[in-house]
């Protein structure tokens, strides 16, 4: 077994096995359901169901970092993932916030992006904010 | 809030991460408690307590504490 190393009281592997498991769903689904779809192998009410494969996909990396900032034991980690979540959600937000307006009130175009693009950059942002938060703390421990 | 875990560590030749072990905490949570950059909570400061085998006030002190009861004592002259 790859994982077969990663201890049971270890929440960031378990954490890391979760998110590759969940990846390869994703990652497969955003192949096979274009292709299921346009290709007109499915129909009616399957459409629906094969089109949300991707999304649920992605509502288990949420629950992944769920179930980590829950399983982490240590209480100060866990706060510094908290932080770094935080950080995220008030980095993306801002940022649709202020596309959403300039896109309705200026001149600048709509930019043809489809709203799941959201999520995934939250994603993406997700490990840059733990980095950045425990980058600022060793900084803070060092200045302390 | 200020404690005294650096100097009961070293009473003890800890270093930081013997400290760790004995408390399940990583080492980066006690730097962290140790330069007052965060304060455990109530489950960890108790055991942080026992370890050493002394009461928690003898351990973190409010900083605030003084403040507070010098307004206490000055509304209840007031008052009187």
């Amino acid at each position: 077994m790859v994982f077969k190393s990663i201890s049971a009281n270890n929440p960031l592997g378990i954490y890391r096995r979760r998110i590759f498991m969940i990846a390869v769903v994703y990652s497969l689904s955003c192949f096979a359901v274009p292709a299921l779809i346009s290709g007109h192998y499915v129909s009616g009410a399957a459409i629906y169901a094969v089109a949300v494969i991707p999304a649920i996909a992605i509502m288990g990396f949420f629950w992944a970092i769920g179930r980590l900032i829950v399983e982490t034991k240590d209480e100060y980690q866990r706060l510094l993932y908290v932080k770094a979540v935080l950080w995220t959600t008030t980095g993306c937000m801002a940022l649709t916030s202020l596309w959403g307006f300039l896109e309705a009130y200026t001149h600048l175009g709509h930019i043809h992006i489809p709203l799941f693009f959201a999520p995934i950059a939250w994603l993406f942002c997700l490990w840059p904010s733990i980095w950045f938060v425990n980058w600022t703390e060793k900084v803070g421990a060092a200045e302390t | 809030m200020k404690n005294r875990l650096k100097v009961l560590r070293a009473e003890r030749n800890w270093n930081q991460a013997d400290l760790a072990a004995k408390l399940d905490v990583s080492r980066q949570t006690v730097t962290a408690i140790e330069t007052g950059r965060y304060d455990p909570s109530l489950p960890l400061a108790f055991k942080i307590a026992r370890l050493f085998n002394a009461p928690i006030e003898a351990i973190f002190s409010d900083e605030t504490a003084g403040d507070h009861m010098h307004h206490l004592a000055k509304s209840t002259h007031q008052d009187a």
